[in-house]
């Protein structure tokens, strides 16, 4: 809430007997401060609302969103080009004192690469950014945004890539398509912490890498009232976005049912609507974000785990797999590790966030993952080594030793129904946490001591948990990283 | 560095020698004054006796005054904390004088209120403390020439620096603007005169990304950022944007020229890696090392610093033959996630030629390799994120220089 839009109430409001709507919604608005502050270490929201109006030049994205008006040609940019960058890049853009933009061209895979603008970066877009920003050196900003279009047009006609008579402006210059535009692999991007995210940068050598889960993505459920269930998740999650109706983040053989997305940090939870096509209430798929892996070995992975279980064929986008696991749950599987943003970026961009419809509630919690999913397994052991196999991670037993999903974690319940998953946030402690639930009218709320978390059901009865951060993998204390052999057979000798 | 520096770097050497020397040969007592000394101060200073203890191997960009880089001289420190006054530097358009009550940090974008923070408000928050290495991804990209390049370990090595940071979680900022739906990164923009730019993805600012106010207990020094930075552990130093002014939350990354045409990493094969953020797991030997030389045979304490981005240093092992064996090291103290961690060795020189090497493991299982093994992976024209193993030869005279052995 904020200062601006919507005062804290004095406390005496709250306990004035029947009060009139206008009052109501203060105060709903006084319990989602009050559970934030029971949170401890609360937030003590110090920031000062900006008008979105008054807020400077947007940031310049790849795909020319937050490209200014105006334009520039190549001819103007050669002037400004003499006076202004020649002296250290160079009177032709090379062979100053300083990185060289032109040239280049067919270098990068030889022993000398020269990185330049024509020969190296990606986006056109980038240049017109940086010169924007940071040049000419001794005087940035300097430049007006015709001056920046026109040398930029300038830089790219020294390079050839647009002709000497080229006029840009925010379309044309986003739709040039650099040389080097696929000369890049993004290794490192999806993962959601440092301490996971090693492998893919692993400088021990070749071969080292083995293909790794950096995250549960998302969990898909189904309820049998949209908006029932949207305002309970958004309640305690914030904001429930409405989703056209997809087929794209529910399995193959679905029908399209409306969607409810609600971020929780690094997750989100999918809810869809139960249906006899689609299933009772209940989980419908987990997806596991896989890294390390391309989509070819992910095909070989699967084809060779799930020859007893259901294979379902990828399904519209070649990165996306869906699999049963022995028990009969639904699995999403994306190993994509270039395409994904993309993919996602796409999504995001076809429905604009500020025209979604969202159900908006208090979000008395601060989510940071979904960070344990519990499946249901007839046979345990059958289960189990299926997720050996598919997480990589041959120690665990999904028992007493939780299967590692990146920073989360996966376990499995014999019990029918069984089924469950907790939600990570900010600054949790268990009372608190338990205390605030039940002034939210939520019913149910059990406190497990041991685990240290509190338990809940949602509407239709899914069994989810509040708690606090899993212990770092990677970091110390944490035990499935201890089972990991330490040394190989390379450190163990001292006269190898 | 140049000739005079070399020269003050040799006379601090034979004065060191000459003091354990004597202290062993002579026993002599040292004189006491005879005066009362100087009285409390404002703001302490090291011994005049260590004025030859500064940064070392200062690059700067040509024709671009202030930008460049400084490096912490590791050879002269010990433990894990790096004195504010000698982390490392790493410039893109010097060192901007920021006002703190005229300082602002604005988080905008895909959210739900964009919000606009002052300073000391930003002071009134919870805080938390950590120690973290930073390191830049350039650092120890010397080891790629093909000759060994004489120089001092903090030469070689010193754009590494190990502190106390004390800050708020970024979530905590990130929960009071609520995010909007399609937030998957952060563009996050300095205070320097480049405005310099860089996109982090959502997942790690959520998980342990911090806004920094405050390091080894003081203030952030301006060239570390002040009046504030981001922070964002185990990950390359120029994603930590210093002078931080605004964050704004998008769907996709911006594609800045650091994340594009710099800090990407190109292969043999001509395509290039791109965000590779993660630092490696690494170890340099201190002492003895390049700058230091040795006193005759006899003794020696082999020492260094070890640190991974991916975790826990787990161990370390030292070769003093070359790399033909290996033994364990002590490893020293409190060993911290993602920092610095000293690891010492017990050596008897008996004054032949040696190598001496240091291979570190981390908690993720993940082994230091071998600049051989290195090269051959990332080609040699790959000049970010080099963590292999470096060695000092000691000759028969004492001295000690970088170079390169098969191992």
């Amino acid at each position: 809430m904020s200062k601006p839009d919507c005062p804290r109430p004095a406390l005496s409001h709250r306990l004035r007997p029947r009060p009139r709507p206008t009052v109501r919604l203060v105060l709903r608005a006084a319990i989602g401060a009050l559970a934030l502050a029971l949170l401890g270490g609360g937030s003590p929201d110090l920031g000062v609302r900006l008008d979105p109006a008054a807020l400077g030049p947007p940031v310049i994205l790849p795909d020319g969103t937050g490209l200014p008006p105006g334009s520039g040609s190549a001819r103007q940019g050669e002037k400004i080009y003499l006076e202004h960058c020649a002296a250290c890049h160079g009177i032709d853009g090379s062979g100053g004192a300083n990185d060289a933009l032109v040239g280049g061209r067919d270098t990068l895979a030889t022993s000398r690469p020269v990185k330049t603008v024509g020969s190296y970066w990606p986006y056109a877009t980038t240049l017109f950014d940086y010169v924007r920003r940071a040049m000419p050196y001794p005087a940035p900003g300097l430049l007006s945004d015709d001056e920046v279009y026109a040398v930029s047009a300038w830089i790219l006609a020294l390079n050839g890539i647009v002709d000497r008579d080229a006029v840009l402006d925010a379309k044309r210059l986003a739709g040039i398509r650099m040389p080097n535009r696929d000369g890049f692999r993004r290794v490192d991007d999806r993962h959601p912490s440092s301490s996971s995210s090693a492998a893919a940068t692993d400088r021990a050598g070749p071969g080292a890498e083995t293909a790794h889960v950096v995250g549960v993505d998302h969990l898909a459920i189904r309820v049998s009232d949209m908006q029932r269930s949207g305002e309970f998740y958004a309640k305690l999650f914030g904001p429930a976005a409405k989703k056209p109706p997809q087929p794209i983040v529910a399995h193959p053989t679905s029908v399209p049912s409306p969607h409810y997305w609600v971020r929780m940090g690094a997750s989100y939870l999918a809810i869809s609507l139960a249906s006899p096509e689609n299933g009772p209430p209940g989980f419908d798929h987990p997806c596991f974000n896989f890294g390390g892996i391309s989509p070819a070995e992910m095909a070989r992975k699967l084809a060779s785990l799930n020859r007893e279980y259901e294979q379902l064929a990828s399904y519209e986008i070649a990165t996306d797999f869906w699999a049963r696991d022995p028990a009969g749950n639904l699995l999403q599987i994306d190993a994509d590790p270039e395409g994904y943003w993309e993919r996602l970026d796409a999504l995001a961009r076809a429905v604009p966030a500020e025209e979604l419809d969202a159900i908006r509630g208090p979000a008395v919690f601060q989510t940071i993952r979904i960070a344990h999913v519990a499946l249901e397994a007839r046979d345990l052991e059958a289960s189990a080594d299926y997720y050996r196999e598919l997480l990589a991670d041959p120690d665990a037993d999904g028992r007493g030793r939780p299967f590692r999903a990146g920073p989360a974690r996966v376990t499995l319940e014999t019990a029918s129904g069984g089924a469950y998953f907790a939600v990570e946030v900010a600054g949790f402690e268990r009372e608190a946490v338990a205390k605030t639930l039940r002034a939210l009218g939520i019913e149910g709320v059990v406190e497990h001591r041991e685990e240290d978390v509190v338990e809940l059901r949602d509407p239709d009865g899914i069994k989810l948990q509040i708690r606090g951060a899993i212990a770092r993998p990677g970091g110390l204390g944490e035990s499935s990283r201890d089972r990991a052999p330490m040394r190989t057979a390379r450190m163990n000798g001292e006269n190898d | 560095m140049s000739a005079t520096t070399r020269r003050r770097f040799l006379q601090a050497t034979v004065a060191l020698t000459t003091a354990t020397v004597g202290a062993r040969s002579a026993g002599g007592r040292a004189a006491l004054p005879r005066a009362p000394g100087t009285p409390p101060s404002r703001y302490g200073a090291p011994s005049p006796f260590e004025a030859a203890v500064g940064r070392v191997g200062f690059v700067s960009m040509p024709g671009a005054p202030a930008s460049g880089a400084s490096r912490t001289p590791l050879e002269q420190l010990e433990g894990t904390i790096t004195p504010a006054s000698l982390h490392f530097e790493r410039h893109h358009g010097g060192v901007p004088e920021i006002d703190p009550s005229a300082h602002r940090l604005v988080i905008r974008g895909r959210v739900n209120r964009p919000l606009s923070f002052r300073v000391d408000d930003l002071k009134r928050y919870p805080l938390v403390s950590r120690h973290h290495f930073l390191e830049c991804s350039g650092n120890s990209a010397a080891l790629v020439a093909p000759v060994a390049v004489d120089q001092t370990c903090g030469e070689l090595h010193g754009l590494v620096s190990g502190s106390e940071w004390t800050g708020i979680p970024l979530r905590t900022l990130l929960g009071e603007a609520g995010l909007a739906p399609g937030a998957r990164w952060l563009v996050c923009e300095g205070a320097d005169a480049g405005r310099m730019n860089r996109s982090v993805p959502l997942a790690k600012a959520m998980d342990d990304g911090m806004i920094a106010l405050y390091q080894n207990g003081e203030r952030l020094r301006p060239e570390n950022g002040y009046p504030l930075r981001l922070l964002l552990p185990g990950w390359e130093g120029n994603i930590q944007i210093k002078w931080l002014r605004e964050i704004t939350v998008t769907s996709a990354p911006a594609m800045t020229r650091e994340e594009t045409s710099k800090y990407t990493d190109l292969r043999p094969d001509g395509i290039a890696d791109q965000f590779s953020f993660t630092m490696g797991v690494k170890s340099v030997i201190t002492h003895p090392a390049a700058g230091l030389a040795m006193a005759g045979p006899g003794w020696y304490a082999i020492k260094g610093l070890a640190w991974s981005g991916a975790g826990a240093i787990r161990g370390v092992e030292v070769s003093v033959d070359g790399g033909r064996s290996w033994r364990s090291a002590q490893l020293d103290g409190v060993v911290l996630d993602r920092f610095l961690t000293r690891f010492r060795f017990d050596w008897e020189w008996q004054g032949q030629e040696s190598v001496i090497l240091s291979r570190a493991t981390d908690s993720a299982g993940r082994i230091q390799p071998s600049r051989s093994a290195w090269l051959a992976e990332h080609g040699p024209s790959f000049n970010y994120h080099c963590n292999a193993i470096q060695a000092w030869r000691i000759s028969r005279s004492g001295k000690v220089e970088n170079a390169y052995v098969e191992a």
